[in-house]
């Protein structure tokens, strides 16, 4: 039953019952059609079995009847005539017999028909010896005439002659102690044998007379009788067979009656039964799926107040996304043209690289003369040095020698004064070249020093200048690199924009799309206060209580509160 | 049962010895009468149930017939014996054993 109830839907549940009650009553309807239809057989069956048995009965008391009266005649009155018309009654109603397969009715023919057969034998016998019986009686006649026995045969035929129209069995034994005595006294001879000739034709046409009386009285009473029993028989077994049928007709209606009772009984008590146990179990599940659909319909509800919130969000989304994408591809383009502006520069500044590369290379190579410059600068000034060396030797001797002079020209006196104002000026030139050759030295000694330093500086401009070119290479190298990602970036940025345009687009779309989002959302949620509408005509019907189902508008707003909505947005 | 058995079993093979003797009392009536007295024969027609079964009976014990049948006593008591079963006055009288 459970089982059942689970594969069932609820149209079948709710219609079942008063189905099943309908069939059931069709079944009782067609039940006691058939039943009154079977009646109606039976009776009709009743009367035309009725009939026919009268019908059988009338026939067959008629060939009976037929057959007494044509077997009787024969037996009566001998003739080819009378034993035929026995013998076609006899085949009638034998025939007719045999259909009934009544087999002591037929045995009762059959020995109808024996006696019949054997009838036309004696018959035949009686009359052969009827004839025989004349001849005899001519021939004893004329023997017996001058016989002395005369007398006693003469009165013995008188009474056999009695005896022959109306045999006897009384008289049997004493005409044939009669024919004995008579007989035995006799002597063998024509006579004697003409006696018992007579006699033999006597005793034979009595013996087969009485024998024909017995088969009359005897054999043909008692085979009719037997078809009368037979018929009476028959006539009882129809009558119990009509009673039979009344009574199992009477029976088929009061069973009919009784089943249509207890079958509709049965129908009704089917019907209360499967309406209890398919409603109960019916209000169970209605109220079980009420509740689902109550808690349903509160999910429901929220996932709309949800979806209306996401959608709006989703549309602010979308429209914020299309202006940021807007600002994206404006600042793309920005960054299109500073990329291509930086491919520029990067270009220019690789040019210009090269040409400064070329350039530190000159001043590499001016740094490298100006070292050797000032290396030939340095020697010059050693030699310089030596030649002041020179002069500073030269001055001092020539100090030594104005020195020698004065002292000369001291010793000279007056005439050596002149030469010793000379050698005074000689000394103080002395003095004075080497002065200026201290002086020029110290000079060439600073000088040589600052060359020093200025050859120092050269060397490590010089080494500035090699990185400089080194790192000038490298830079070009790298502003080369940074040209071809310029490019390749300002490709890329046009990719990034097509693609942006492409997002743009599809954000439009989206848009778009939130938009009708949003109308669905609020088309749902019209739907969802249509469903509340349902669920409470449904809950009131199932008697339930619909407070906690309907969501009311502050119920709406606090949901929508809790799922953060904002009702006053923009 | 056993009893019943065996009376049926008896009562069976009686019968069956009555009916081999009737065919052969008719043969034998057929053979020896029937040589003679038959439709053109030398003498008339005779069938069993021409005459009583006492008239058969006498006419045979006092020697009427009036010609040698040539047959012996035996089969002269069944031939007799025949023709009173089968006679005028018998429960089943033979008239065309012999046609006429």
């Amino acid at each position: 039953m459970r089982m059942l109830q689970k594969k069932m839907s609820l149209k079948q549940r709710i219609s079942l019952p008063p189905f099943l009650v309908l069939i059931f009553l069709l079944v009782v309807a067609l039940f006691s059609y058939r039943n009154m239809v079977l009646m109606g057989d039976i009776v009709s069956s009743l009367i035309d079995k009725s009939e026919q048995t009268l019908s059988s009965q009338t026939k067959l008391a008629n060939l009976i009847s037929e057959t007494q009266i044509s077997v009787s005649r024969y037996f009566s009155q001998d003739g080819q005539k009378n034993f035929d018309s026995a013998n076609l009654a006899l085949d009638v109603i034998k025939t007719t017999l045999k259909q009934g397969k009544n087999q002591a009715a037929i045995d009762a023919i059959e020995e109808l028909e024996r006696l019949t057969s054997a009838a036309k034998a004696r018959f035949a016998s009686l009359d052969k010896e009827k004839e025989a019986f004349l001849d005899a009686q001519t021939t004893l006649f004329s023997l017996s005439a001058s016989s002395d026995d005369a007398n006693k045969i003469m009165d013995l035929m008188a009474k056999v002659g009695n005896d022959m129209t109306d045999p006897a069995a009384e008289n049997q034994k004493n005409l044939e102690k009669e024919f004995e005595l008579l007989t035995s006294s006799m002597a063998k001879g024509d006579l004697k044998y003409a006696v018992e000739d007579y006699w033999d034709i006597w005793a034979g046409y009595t013996a087969v007379y009485l024998k024909l009386q017995e088969d009359t009285t005897q054999g043909l009473s008692n085979a009719l009788q037997s078809l009368y029993a037979f018929q009476e028989q028959a006539i009882t077994e129809s009558k119990i067979e009509a009673q039979q049928i009344g009574k199992q007709t009477l029976q088929t209606i009061s069973q009919a009656n009784s089943l249509v009772v207890t079958a509709s009984i049965i129908a009704i008590a089917l019907g209360i039964i499967l309406t209890l146990l398919l409603g109960h179990n019916l209000m169970q599940i209605m109220t079980s799926i009420t509740s689902g659909i109550r808690q349903s319909f509160e999910q429901v509800s929220e996932a709309s107040m949800s979806i209306t919130s996401a959608s709006q969000t989703l549309s602010d989304g979308s429209s914020t996304q299309a202006a940021s994408l807007e600002e994206i591809a404006s600042s793309l383009e920005e960054m299109t043209s500073m990329s291509q502006r930086s491919a520029d520069n990067a270009q220019d500044a690789n040019q210009l690289m090269k040409t400064t590369h070329s350039s530190v290379e000159n001043g590499s190579r001016s740094m490298t003369l100006l070292s050797e410059s000032i290396s030939m600068i340095t020697r010059a000034n050693e030699q310089t040095f030596a030649i002041i060396k020179t002069i500073e030797e030269i001055a001092f001797q020539t100090n030594l020698l104005a020195l020698n002079a004065a002292v000369e020209a001291a010793r000279a006196g007056e005439a050596g004064a002149g030469f010793a104002v000379v050698a005074e000026e000689v000394r103080n030139l002395a003095q004075r070249s080497s002065t200026a050759a201290s002086e020029t030295n110290q000079l060439i000694q600073d000088a040589a020093t600052k060359v020093k330093g200025g050859n120092e500086l050269a060397s490590q401009t010089n080494e500035s200048y090699q990185e400089i070119a080194v790192n000038s290479g490298k830079i070009g190298s790298m502003i080369s690199e940074i040209s071809v990602a310029s490019a390749e970036q300002a490709a890329g940025v046009g990719t990034i924009r097509t693609a942006i345009t492409t997002i743009d687009d599809a954000a439009q779309n989206n848009a778009a799309s939130s938009e009708e989002l949003a109308a669905a959302a609020k088309t749902m949620t019209a739907e969802s206060d249509q469903l509340a509408a349902y669920v409470e005509q449904l809950t009131e019907l199932m008697g339930g209580d619909m407070r906690l189902i309907s969501p009311t508008k502050s119920n709406k707003k606090n949901l929508l509160h809790q799922i953060g909505f904002n009702f006053h947005k923009d | 049962m056993k009893k019943l058995l065996i009376q049926m079993t008896i009562g069976a093979f009686l019968c069956a010895s009555a009916a081999v003797a009737t065919a052969d009392s008719q043969g034998l009536f057929l053979d020896k009468c029937g040589s003679c007295h038959k439709r053109g024969g030398q003498a008339a027609v005779v069938n069993p149930a021409d005459k009583a079964g006492r008239v058969w009976e006498k006419y045979f014990a006092r020697g009427r017939h009036p010609v040698d049948m040539g047959i012996n006593e035996g089969d002269l008591g069944a031939v007799i014996q025949y023709l009173a079963d089968h006679a005028a006055d018998s429960d089943q009288p033979a008239s065309a054993v012999i046609p006429k």
